[in-house]
C-alpha cells in the first residue's frame, strides 16, 4: 500500500494550526521535529512556539493543519492578554450585533 | 532533528563532491500507526537541489505559471530526488549519500501522490 | 437590493484603495495638474487589483485560507517578516491619515478644529470594530461611501468639454510646465494606491468572516468585479471635476475643501451635504479596513485567533493590535503632522510590500491543493505576470522618484 506523498517544507512548515474541537486558530508550524534513529524515521512532533505538538495529535493535513489540543498550553499568551486586558473591557465576552 | 536545522544542509556523494542543499524532505503516509489510528509521515528522502537555496516557492509541484517556473528553475539549477537509504551520515552542515551524483533522480520523475 | 448589499464587501474594500483620504485629495491635485492625461493610471489599477482581489477571494472560498497566511507559507518566516513589517506600516500611516481624515471631513462640518474631533474619532473607529457585526459595518460605510457618486453627477452638472477631457485621457504625457519625473511620481502614486495591499488583506479576510465555501465564488466574483470599478469610477469622476475646474484656472489642490469644491460649485449647499457624507463614510471605512487589516496581517503572520466572527475575548491578541494601533494613530495626529502629507510617506513602504504581497497570491491560485480544479487559465497567468512585473517596476522606482521630485512638490 502506498500512502499520500508530502512534503515536510512546502506541506507542514509555516502552516496555520487549528484546534479539531472547536475550530479555533491556534499558531502556526514554526518547525517539525524529525526523529531520523527511528526504524523507520518519522515525523515526530510539530512545533509551534515554545509547544511541541506529538505527531499523534494531528487530526488532518490540508491547507491548514488541524490538531488535537487536549491537555496542550498553546493558549497560553492569548489567555494572559484575555484576562489582564481584554475581560476589563465591557462587552468582550459577547457577540457583535 | 529539527527541519529547520536540517534544510541547507550539503550534500555530499560518495566521490566527495558537492551535490547541492538540502531543500526539502519528502514524508510518505505509510509509517506505523500512531495513537490517533493514522499512520505516522515516514521520512521517505531528501529533495535536493543544486543552488544552494532553501525555498522552492512549491514549484517541484509544476504548478503556475510556465515564465516564473522557468525563472525559479534556472535560479535553482537541478532537482534531485535523493531516497533515504542512499543518505549515509548526517553531521553538523552536511549529508553524506552512498550514491553518485549522476545516479541521482531527476524530481521530475517521482509520483506525486 | 439584496443583490446591492451582497456586494458590500467589494465596494466597502475599493473605497479604502481609492477614494480614502490621501486619494481624495490625490485624485483632485492630478486632475487640476495634469488634467485628464494621467486617467488611463486608474484604469490599469482597476484592471490589476481586480485579477488579484479575484485570485485572493477564489482562494478563500475555496480553502478558507486569507493572503497573509500564503505569504507566510510561500515565503517563510523571514522574507514573510519583510513583508509584514512593511505592508503593516503602509496600512498603519494610512489608518492614522484616515482617522486625521475623518476629524477633517468634522472640521470641514463644524468649524471645530480637527484636533479636538481626532481622538473621538479613533474611539467611534475602535467602537464599531468592538461591537457592530462585520456584514452590518461592511453595508453601513461600503453603501453611504457611495455618496461620493456625487462627483459624477457634478461633472455632468458642470458642463465639461467631453470630447477635450477624451483628448486628454488619451495623451500620455505631462502638460504645461510638468516634467517627466512628477508625471511618473503621480503615476506610480495612482497605480499603488489602486493596488495598495491592505485591499487584499481586507477583502480576503473578509471572506473569511462572512463564512465563503466554493458555493460563493459568484459571490466572491460579483464583490470584485462591480466594487474596484465602481472606485475606480469614483477615483476618475474627481479628477475630473478638478481638470474641469481648477486647471484651466491654475488652482493647486492641497486640501479637503478643494476636493469638495466642484460638487459645491455644481450643487450649492445640498451639493456640501452630500459630499461631506460621503467623505466622512470614505474616509471612517477606510480607517475601519486599515485598523482591522493591521490586526489581521499580524495575527495571520504569527497564526493567533482573529476575526469579528468570534467574540472579542477569544479573539484577544487582535483586538489588542487594533487597539495599539488607533493609540498610536491618536499620538501621532496630536503631534499637529498633516494627516494628508502622512500618506504620502506610505509610498516608499507600499514600494516594499507590493511585490512580495502579490507573489504568493498568484502563485497558490495556480496550486489544486487549494483552489481544486478553480486554477487560474493561462490568459490570467499571463496578465498576473504582467502585473507582478509591473508592481516590481513601481516599487525600484517609487523611491528615487519621490527623492527627485521631492514627493512631487
Amino acid at each position: 500500500m502506498s500512502g499520500r506523498v508530502l512534503h515536510a517544507q512546502l506541506h507542514l512548515l509555516d502552516r496555520q494550526l487549528i484546534d479539531r474541537a472547536d475550530g479555533h486558530l491556534v499558531g502556526k508550524v514554526d518547525d517539525v521535529e524529525l526523529d531520523l534513529d527511528a526504524d523507520p524515521p518519522v515525523v515526530a512532533a510539530l512545533i509551534s512556539g515554545r509547544v511541541e505538538i506529538p505527531a499523534g495529535r494531528i487530526a488532518e493535513v490540508e491547507s491548514a493543519v488541524t490538531i488535537s489540543t487536549d491537555g496542550l498550553d498553546l493558549d497560553y499568551y492569548d489567555n494572559w492578554i484575555e484576562h489582564h486586558i481584554i475581560d476589563k473591557i465591557p462587552g468582550a465576552g459577547d457577540a457583535t450585533e | 532533528m529539527r527541519l529547520n536545522e536540517l534544510l541547507g544542509h550539503r550534500v555530499i556523494d560518495a566521490d566527495g563532491n558537492e551535490l547541492g542543499g538540502v531543500a526539502d524532505v519528502r514524508l510518505v503516509q505509510d509509517g506505523p500507526l500512531l495513537v490517533s489510528m493514522q499512520r505516522a509521515l515516514r521520512v521517505d528522502g531528501l529533495i535536493v537541489v543544486e543552488n544552494r537555496s532553501t525555498r522552492l516557492f512549491g514549484y517541484e509541484r509544476h504548478v503556475g505559471p510556465e515564465l516564473l517556473r522557468r525563472l525559479v528553475h534556472a535560479r535553482l539549477g537541478g532537482v534531485w530526488y535523493l531516497p533515504w537509504h542512499e543518505v549515509d551520515e548526517i553531521t553538523a552542515g552536511t549529508v553524506t549519500t552512498t550514491s553518485r551524483g549522476n545516479d541521482l533522480r531527476p524530481l521530475e520523475d517521482m509520483a506525486r501522490y | 437590493m439584496k443583490k446591492l448589499l451582497g456586494v458590500t464587501l467589494g465596494i466597502l474594500t475599493a473605497i479604502g484603495g481609492f477614494v480614502d483620504i490621501g486619494d481624495l485629495v490625490t485624485n483632485a491635485l492630478v486632475g487640476a495638474r495634469f488634467g485628464m492625461h494621467l486617467a488611463w493610471i486608474v484604469l490599469v489599477g482597476v484592471i490589476g487589483i481586480c485579477l488579484y482581489a479575484e485570485m485572493s477571494g477564489r482562494v478563500v472560498a475555496m480553502s478558507g485560507r486569507p493572503v497573509f497566511d500564503l505569504i507566510r507559507e510561500r515565503l517563510g518566516p523571514r522574507t514573510g517578516l519583510l513583508a509584514l513589517v512593511a505592508s503593516f506600516l503602509v496600512t498603519l500611516l494610512t489608518l492614522i491619515a484616515e482617522i486625521g481624515g475623518v476629524a477633517l471631513a468634522f472640521e470641514l462640518a463644524s468649524g471645530v478644529s480637527y484636533l479636538l474631533w481626532m481622538p473621538l474619532a479613533a474611539l467611534a473607529v475602535w467602537l464599531v470594530i468592538w461591537r457592530v457585526k462585520f456584514s452590518r459595518l461592511e453595508q453601513a460605510f461600503g453603501l453611504l461611501g457611495l455618496l461620493l457618486i456625487v462627483f459624477a453627477v457634478a461633472l455632468f452638472k458642470l458642463g465639461p468639454d467631453w470630447g477635450q477631457l477624451l483628448h486628454q485621457a488619451t495623451q500620455l504625457h505631462p502638460i504645461g510646465h510638468e516634467g517627466w519625473a512628477t508625471y511618473a511620481y503621480y503615476g506610480i502614486a495612482l497605480f499603488g494606491a489602486a493596488m495598495t495591499p491592505y485591499e487584499v488583506f481586507f477583502f480576503s479576510s473578509g471572506g473569511v468572516e462572512e463564512k465563503w465555501t466554493r458555493r460563493d465564488l459568484g459571490t466572491e466574483r460579483t464583490n470584485v468585479f462591480i466594487g474596484f470599478p465602481l472606485g475606480g469610477l469614483l477615483s476618475l469622476s474627481i479628477m475630473g471635476c478638478a481638470a474641469v475646474l481648477f486647471l484651466p484656472a491654475g488652482i493647486q489642490v492641497g486640501t479637503l475643501g478643494q476636493v469638495a469644491l466642484p460638487v459645491v460649485v455644481a450643487f450649492g449647499k445640498i451639493g456640501l451635504a452630500v459630499v461631506l457624507i460621503g467623505m466622512f463614510a470614505a474616509t471612517f471605512g477606510a480607517a475601519l479596513e486599515t485598523a482591522l487589516s493591521c490586526g489581521y496581517t499580524i495575527a495571520q503572520y504569527r497564526g493567533w485567533q482573529w476575526g469579528k466572527f468570534v467574540r472579542p475575548r477569544e479573539a484577544s491578541r487582535f483586538h489588542v493590535v487594533i487597539i495599539v494601533c488607533l493609540v498610536l494613530a491618536v499620538l501621532t495626529l496630536l503631534t499637529a503632522v498633516d494627516p494628508v502629507k502622512v500618506t504620502e510617506y506610505s509610498v516608499v513602504f507600499a514600494a516594499m510590500a507590493l511585490p512580495l504581497t502579490y507573489l504568493p497570491i498568484l502563485i497558490v491560485a495556480n496550486d489544486p491543493d487549494y483552489v481544486g480544479r478553480e486554477t487560474n487559465g493561462p490568459v490570467r497567468n499571463a496578465v498576473g505576470l504582467f502585473y507582478l512585473a509591473l508592481l516590481t517596476i513601481a516599487s525600484v522606482a517609487a523611491i528615487p522618484l519621490m527623492i527627485i521630485t521631492k514627493a512631487g512638490a
